[in-house]
């Protein structure tokens, strides 16, 4: 019984993922689309057509996993933030610390860093998010209050977004960077492949390790500062682990894929939801959930418009209603006490 | 000698600007008597006490007031902005000092030749991005470089500023509240609109003649292309960009047409720029592919695309059908057009022939 909301969520992913692999031009079938699995696998023998191939095996399939792979990485970013600063409404968008990996990011861009190896946006990104974390921190200090909280957020992401900003105007000169600034701050998942899915795949599994390496830890600090200190827990290593563990996550997946905002928020509320509190269970559902929920607007972007729908741009038409619902939620029970 | 007698009517339209703003001033404080205004500012939180208290009848006079207050005020700021005497309007095509806005009108002006040259007072900054212009460096580098800044366009005393329809409205708004006449590019779909640009620019600069002359060679060496390609098969190509597509309407689709190219997106019904995904261009499998690149560069570029996930399985990445163009030229609304066109063609003439 406990472990079945996570294999349901996984069952979930994986049907999101063969959808996703259907879902596309060039007319393949659930057939093409098998054989061509099955020939890379060595279960079948007939070569399939090269476009065919290229469309599912060099592009389809690893932007899908892709998608899953960074679904996974913001929603376990989501719990451990909402643990580690016990409170709902934290998310990663939400607290700056996107748009702080976004400037870090954007600073690579502008300085032909990512030219030089591809690790360097993911690397920068994550130093970005651990700047932020680590600057909110030090700001809100152990007294953590929603208003404090968020408004130190909205702040840090305004100052983020102002200096990306900046940056843009010095280089004005430079049309290309600031095009592809733009598509990349949007959030998007084209034209990724094997090589991006072999930069995230290791850096998301170590980040979602280290998150569940400190679960019991954020179980106790859900129980305050002092009753987690009294209970032997290192508070400052617990934070600078979890700084790492999030820095890791939103890092590369800021990186890799731009800003999707707010799978973060959405999806540890529905891990919450189908598997409590407890982080042991809550970090696992909430990448598997993540997975999917981000394959299943990938997806639905490529399926029903007709143009090019940045996956980021959706994920915050959905999260801002609904943080609106959550806030509006927590004041009618405040309001009520 | 010009620039004297600029500076004087400056001078002078400044005095009437600021004679008309103290008219204005003096109107304004005319119709909201100025100590009530001032003891209603001193007053602070007293304030909305008078004003609760003050009797309902009264309220609507003093919204009138304020109304009143707000109409000369803005009537004075309209006025000084309108204050300079209208310059004297060309009669003919005298214009002597010709601000241009846009890369293609920099291009334009720099082909009729020294005496429209002599003319030109300002250019575009990217006239010397070699990724934009097909004349980097040509201009001298005392010649300012002017966009979005209007003040600074109009401290050099224009009579033509050349913009097109992209340009900010503010822009025009502004050039026109100062009687600077401008000549606005509007389409940029291929040949035929260079060439009605051409004889626009051409006019307004009293160089006919120079314009026919740069319109007939253009003409001539397209024509020239068209004889390698009257019989031979069109292959199907798209130019493809940052994710973007050039279909119908565009310049990319007068250039694959001269240079005997069948423009795949433009067949498949779509118009103007559409983004297109690696997926679908892939699933397309054009047999050319057209990218920009910026020299020398552009064998590094054909090779990077034809090796990346997906376009490397296309007929285009197979058959040696990846084509990179200087961007300046592909990109060009102006002659860079029939540079690309003539790089294009030589190209597809040295693709093999399908059977």
């Amino acid at each position: 019984m406990s472990r079945l909301p996570l294999v349901l969520a996984l069952a979930a992913a994986l049907a999101a993922l063969a959808l996703a692999l259907l879902v596309g031009p060039g007319e393949l079938g659930p057939g093409d689309v098998a054989a061509i699995l099955g020939h890379h696998l060595g279960l079948v023998d007939a070569a399939p057509p090269p476009i065919a191939d290229a469309i599912i095996w060099e592009l389809r399939l690893p932007r899908a996993l892709l998608a899953a792979v960074i679904g996974a990485a913001l929603g376990g970013a989501g719990a451990i933030t909402q643990g580690l600063f016990r409170n709902p409404l934290a998310e990663p968008g939400v607290l700056g610390i996107s748009s702080g990996a976004a400037l870090f990011a954007v600073i690579g861009f502008a300085l032909g860093l990512d030219a030089a190896t591809p690790w360097a946006a993911a690397l920068l990104a994550a130093g970005g998010a651990t700047s932020v974390l680590l600057l909110l921190l030090a700001f809100v200090g152990a007294r953590i209050d929603v208003a404090t909280l968020l408004l130190s957020g909205v702040a840090v992401a305004a100052l983020a977004s102002a200096v990306t900003t900046l940056i843009l105007a010095l280089a004005s000169a430079r049309w290309d960077l600031g095009l592809r600034v733009i598509h990349w701050l949007m959030g998007s998942f084209e034209g990724r492949s094997w090589g991006h899915l072999a930069i995230a795949a290791p850096i998301v599994s170590l980040g979602l390790g280290l998150s569940l390496w400190i679960r019991r830890d954020l179980d106790v600090l859900f129980l305050g500062p002092e009753s987690a200190r009294s209970l032997g827990v290192d508070l400052r290593r617990l934070h600078l682990q979890a700084i790492a563990a999030i820095g890791l996550l939103v890092g590369v997946a800021t990186a890799l894929t731009g800003i999707i905002g707010f799978i973060g928020l959405i999806v540890p509320h529905l891990a919450r939801r189908l598997g409590g509190p407890g982080h042991r269970r809550l970090i696992p559902l909430s990448a598997a959930i993540g997975g999917g929920v981000l394959l299943l607007v990938d997806t639905g972007a490529r399926a029903f418009t007709s143009f090019v729908l940045p996956p980021g741009v959706i994920t915050s038409l959905l999260g801002a209603p609904f943080f609106l619902w959550i806030l509006w939620r927590q004041r009618v029970r405040v309001d009520g006490l | 000698m010009t620039m004297r007698g600029d500076e004087r009517r400056g001078e002078r339209g400044g005095e009437h600007r600021a004679r008309l703003r103290r008219r204005a001033s003096a109107a304004a404080a005319g119709d909201v008597p100025t100590t009530r205004s001032s003891g209603r500012a001193r007053a602070g939180d007293s304030l909305d006490v008078a004003a609760a208290t003050e009797p309902r009848e009264r309220r609507p006079r003093a919204r009138l007031r304020s109304l009143a207050g707000a109409l000369a005020l803005a009537c004075a700021t309209s006025l000084s902005a309108c204050a300079r005497p209208p310059a004297p309007r060309a009669e003919t095509n005298e214009h002597r000092r010709v601000a241009s806005q846009t890369v293609l009108s920099d291009e334009i002006l720099w082909a009729l030749g020294p005496e429209t040259q002599a003319r030109v007072i300002a250019v575009s900054p990217l006239v010397d991005d070699p990724r934009y212009s097909t004349i980097p460096g040509a201009w001298p580098p005392a010649l300012p470089r002017l966009a979005g800044s209007s003040e600074s366009l109009l401290a050099l005393a224009p009579d033509l500023v050349i913009i097109a329809s992209f340009t900010a409205p503010e822009t025009r708004v502004f050039l026109e509240a100062h009687h600077v006449e401008t000549l606005e590019l509007d389409a940029f779909t291929g040949f035929d609109d260079l060439w009605r640009h051409t004889r626009a620019i051409a006019a307004a600069v009293d160089a006919e003649a120079a314009g026919e002359a740069l319109i007939a060679g253009q003409e001539a060496r397209l024509a020239a292309l068209r004889r390698d390609h009257d019989r031979g098969r069109r292959p199907a190509a798209v130019s493809w960009g940052d994710g973007m597509i050039a279909a119908r309407d565009t310049s990319f689709d007068a250039i694959a047409g001269a240079a005997g190219l069948d423009n795949l997106a433009a067949a498949r019904g779509l118009v103007g720029h559409v983004p297109l995904t690696i997926e679908e261009l892939t699933a397309w499998d054009p047999e050319v592919i057209v990218i920009g690149c910026e020299p020398p560069g552009c064998e590094a570029a054909e090779r990077e695309l034809a090796g990346r996930p997906g376009i490397a399985a296309t007929r285009a990445a197979r058959e040696g059908g990846i084509i990179a163009l200087p961007a300046a030229a592909l990109a060009s609304t102006g002659e860079g057009m029939i540079v690309a066109a003539e790089l294009l063609s030589a190209r597809r003439l040295a693709l093999p022939e399908a059977p």
